[in-house]
C-alpha cells in the first residue's frame, strides 16, 4: 500500500473503533433499558422507547456495532494483504451503512421526532467512512 | 505470518482500545450506590403516606411525558394498596422537549396553594392527551379553585423555586429520563410497568424478613 492508501486506512480503522464504541454504549442503553447521556434534550430517550428503532426487533445500534465491527476487521485485514477485495468490502458495507443511517435519520425526524445525538455523530462518521472508501478505491484503481 | 509494523500499530490502537471499553463498562455496570432519603427528600414538597415508612419511592416525573402517564395509575394503584406502609415523593422534573410540561408543573404547584395539588396531579394524569393552556384554566376552575389567586401563582417565584429546586435536584443526582424511581434511595431500572409493582412488592418483603 501506498502512503495515501496507508493513511486512509488507519483513518477507518479509527474511526471504525469509534463508532463500534457509541454503537456499544447506546445498544447497551437499548439492551438494558437504562437512560442515555444525551445533548438533544430527550431525543435520545424519545428514539430508544420508539418501536421504529426496533426493524424486525433487532435494536438499531446492534446493526451498527456489527457494521463497524465488519469495517474495523476489514481495515486491519488490510495491513496483513494488500487485497483490493477488502477494499471493495468496505467500500460494500460503507454503502450499505449510509443507505442505512440515512433511512434511520429520515425516521428519527419525520417518524419519531426526536434526535438522538449518538445516532447523527454516528450517521456523519458512516458519510466519512463511505467518503474514504471511495477515495482509497480512487487511488488503488490509479496505481 | 510475520507481523507488519502496521499491523502492530493497528493491533496496540485495538489494545489500548480494549482496555479503555474495559475499564468503562466495569464502571458503568457497577450499582450505584443508594442516595439518602435526606437528599432525596430534601425540600420535598408532594407526599403521600407516613414519613417514617420503612419503603419509600421517590419519582421525577413530568407530566407531558407519555411514558409518566402510563406509570401513574400504577402508582396511585400502589400508593392506595399500601397508604399506610408506603411513603411516595413525586418530584418535579419537565423536560425541555415538553412544551406543555412546564406549564403543567407550574400548575400543579400553584393548586398546591390551595391544597388541590393532588386533584391537579390526578387531572392532569388521565387527561395528559388533552394538555394545553385552556385545559389547564379549566381544569383549575373545575376543582374550583380561585382563578386569579392560581393564575398568579402559577407565575410566582415561590412556584417557579419549588420546580427548580427539583429540577436541580434531578440533575445533581443524574436523572436523565422520565419518569425515574429511585426505591428506598436506589435507582430501578424498569423495563416494564409491571416491574415497579415487583420491585415495591419485594422491598416490602424484605421489611419483613
Amino acid at each position: 500500500m501506498n502512503t495515501k492508501l496507508t493513511s486512509l486506512n488507519r483513518i477507518i480503522f479509527i474511526l471504525s473503533i469509534a463508532g463500534l464504541i457509541m454503537g456499544m454504549y447506546v445498544l447497551q442503553s437499548f439492551l438494558r433499558q437504562t437512560g442515555i447521556v444525551c445533548l438533544s434534550g430527550g431525543g435520545c430517550e424519545a428514539v430508544r422507547k420508539n418501536a421504529l428503532s426496533y426493524p424486525f426487533g433487532i435494536p438499531v445500534p446492534a446493526v451498527g456495532v456489527v457494521g463497524y465491527t465488519f469495517l474495523m476487521v476489514l481495515s486491519f485485514l488490510r495491513t496483513l494483504k494488500n487485497n483490493k477485495g477488502l477494499l471493495w468490502g468496505i467500500f460494500g458495507m460503507g454503502l450499505f451503512g449510509i443507505c442505512f443511517v440515512t433511512w434511520f435519520t429520515y425516521t428519527e425526524i419525520f417518524l419519531i421526532k426526536g434526535i438522538c445525538m449518538w445516532c447523527a455523530i454516528s450517521a456523519i462518521n458512516m458519510y466519512i467512512i463511505f467518503g474514504l472508501a471511495v477515495k482509497s478505491l480512487s487511488l488503488a484503481k490509479k496505481i | 505470518m510475520k507481523l507488519t509494523s502496521e499491523t502492530k500499530l493497528f493491533l496496540g490502537i485495538f489494545a489500548i482500545t480494549a482496555v479503555i471499553l474495559t475499564i468503562a463498562i466495569v464502571v458503568m455496570t457497577k450499582p450505584a450506590k443508594p442516595i439518602t432519603k435526606d437528599v432525596l427528600l430534601a425540600n420535598a414538597t408532594h407526599t403521600v403516606g407516613p414519613k417514617d415508612a420503612a419503603v419509600w419511592l421517590v419519582e421525577f416525573s413530568d407530566f407531558q411525558c407519555p411514558a409518566c402517564g402510563q406509570f401513574y395509575p400504577v402508582v396511585k394503584q400502589l400508593t392506595e394498596k399500601y397508604a399506610d406502609s408506603l411513603f411516595f415523593v413525586y418530584r418535579n422534573y419537565p423536560l425541555p422537549a415538553h412544551s406543555m410540561a412546564l406549564p403543567a408543573a407550574r400548575a400543579a404547584e400553584a393548586a398546591s396553594v390551595q391544597g388541590k395539588y393532588w386533584e391537579m396531579y390526578d387531572a392532569l394524569f388521565t387527561k395528559q392527551s388533552q394538555l394545553t393552556t385552556s385545559f389547564i384554566a379549566s381544569e383549575a376552575a373545575q376543582l374550583g379553585l380561585d382563578m386569579e389567586q392560581f393564575n398568579q401563582d402559577m407565575l410566582s417565584t415561590k412556584t417557579q423555586i419549588i420546580i427548580a429546586d427539583d429540577t436541580a435536584l434531578g440533575d445533581k443526582i443524574g436523572i436523565t429520563a422520565t419518569p425515574t424511581f429511585y426505591l428506598n434511595g436506589t435507582k430501578l431500572e424498569l423495563r416494564t410497568i409491571q416491574d415497579l409493582v415487583v420491585a415495591v412488592e419485594n422491598a416490602f418483603i424484605k421489611t419483613t424478613q
